[in-house]
């Protein structure tokens, strides 16, 4: 990975924390809009990145986000499962005969096959996060709910970083 | 290392998974907090741009709260005046002077998650400790979970955490007070029992059984009441005291004789 790289998705991942905790954490919109975007670093992360980097990457973002929201483990359960199975979602949508090392977007995967892998990324880590807090299944309606609405506006929200084209 | 990454994930799901279950009772809510030196100073720095946005509300509120003081004190003058006279200087006893209030800013507050917290600007160099009252102008706001030197962890009444104990001012009847995570405005008091007289437009407020708040502080006003065939209880809904979508500035309650009553709580449960 050359340092420009490396430059942009460290900035990335400095924006994506502070854009989180400080606005999409605050949505104070019907009392449960709470889009996850900064899972945008992770879905974004070049595949050329060892899968342990990755990981730990993964739970060291995730483990901020839960000190600034009180929500210990939470979120770096999450998206620390999200970003194991990121290899995996891929390999299930994208011909195998790309070449190994790109960053996943609308340009290089087209906009189905991002949509699909984005799509399938998202709910997951929805689902989780909510069914962490809820932890009781006490409000799996609520869950249920929160995760359809909320997923759909983080897709919208990450399909809005990407050039069409 | 063909299986390490396995591991590493294994590993990393088991960490954050233990500390999941660790913090899930309101015990244990204290470690890995927003009242943490570095997330608190980013929330300082954030709520200093966002106050600017809710200054005439925040105003609107302490001038309110500074009429009251006002009203208050004249009536505490008048009945000085008239202790004085009628008393002649023998020893007498003001209640609710066990009580002392520290005010505090909001610097960070969430309502949509089922595990909202506040987090102050004060913390335990100010004399905060876990386990005060929180409350503001309008009512009841929460309880203090955590303390670091200069920041404090509210647990607020929109906790699925927080139970608050309860009374209707009017009847008296006892409940808790809870929330089901719905919506922000909505509590529920539950426990009350069927004989109880609770009608719809009661207020709510704080009991005094315990040494947190002081007895009589309005925590909600009740708008849905009824008894459901199949349940030995009530089915209370209420509106919050305190409104949490435009909270800035609370009280936290510190309780003079707190340890006194400890001290004798635990004698009598020997």
């Amino acid at each position: 990975m050359s340092t420009s790289t490396l430059l942009k998705h460290t900035l990335r991942f400095i924006l994506l924390v502070l854009l989180q905790v400080l606005i999409f954490n605050n949505i104070r919109f019907l009392g449960y809009v709470n889009p996850l975007l900064y899972i945008w670093f992770i879905i974004s992360l070049p595949t050329g990145v060892n899968r342990s980097v990755t990981l730990i990457v993964a739970f060291l973002m995730g483990s901020l986000l839960d000190i600034f929201s009180n929500t210990p483990g939470m979120y770096a359960f999450a998206t620390v499962f999200v970003a194991f199975f990121r290899t995996d979602f891929l390999q299930l949508f994208v011909p195998r005969d790309m070449y190994t090392d790109y960053e996943p977007s609308v340009k290089v995967l087209g906009f189905p096959t991002f949509l699909k892998y984005t799509a399938i990324m998202v709910v997951l880590l929805h689902l989780l996060l909510f069914t962490l807090e809820d932890f009781t299944l006490d409000h799996y309606w609520l869950v249920i709910i929160k995760t359809l609405v909320n997923s759909t506006i983080t897709l919208l929200l990450v399909l809005s970083t990407q050039k069409f084209k | 290392m063909r299986y390490g990454v396995y591991f590493l994930f294994v590993l990393l799901e088991a960490i954050s998974f233990i500390l999941v279950v660790n913090q899930n009772s309101f015990q244990h809510a204290s470690f890995l907090s927003s009242s943490n030196r570095i997330a608190a100073t980013v929330y300082n720095v954030e709520n200093s741009v966002v106050e600017y946005f809710g200054l005439s509300e925040s105003n609107r509120q302490l001038a309110e709260e500074n009429v009251q003081l006002k009203n208050k004190l004249s009536k505490l003058e008048a009945t000085v005046a008239l202790v004085k006279d009628t008393l002649n200087k023998r020893p007498y006893v003001l209640a609710g002077q066990e009580f002392e209030y520290i005010a505090a800013k909001v610097i960070n507050n969430s309502i949509n998650k089922l595990q909202n917290y506040i987090t102050l600007d004060k913390g335990q160099l100010d004399g905060i400790e876990p386990e005060m009252g929180v409350v503001n102008n309008q009512g009841v706001v929460g309880i203090v979970s955590a303390v670091t030197d200069h920041f404090a962890t509210v647990i607020p009444v929109l906790n699925s955490k927080s139970r608050i104990s309860c009374k209707a001012k009017r009847s008296n009847d006892f409940g808790v007070l809870v929330w089901n995570g719905l919506d922000a405005d909505y509590v529920q008091l539950e426990e009350v029992p069927r004989h109880a007289v609770v009608q719809v437009g009661d207020t709510l407020v704080t009991s005094g059984f315990s040494s947190i708040f002081p007895e009589g502080i309005p925590t909600g006003y009740v708008t849905k009441c009824s008894k459901p065939e199949n349940k030995t209880y009530y089915a209370i809904e209420a509106r919050t005291a305190a409104v949490f979508r435009t909270l800035s500035y609370v009280k936290v309650v510190k309780f003079k004789l707190k340890q006194e009553l400890r001290e004798v709580q635990k004698e009598g449960e020997q």
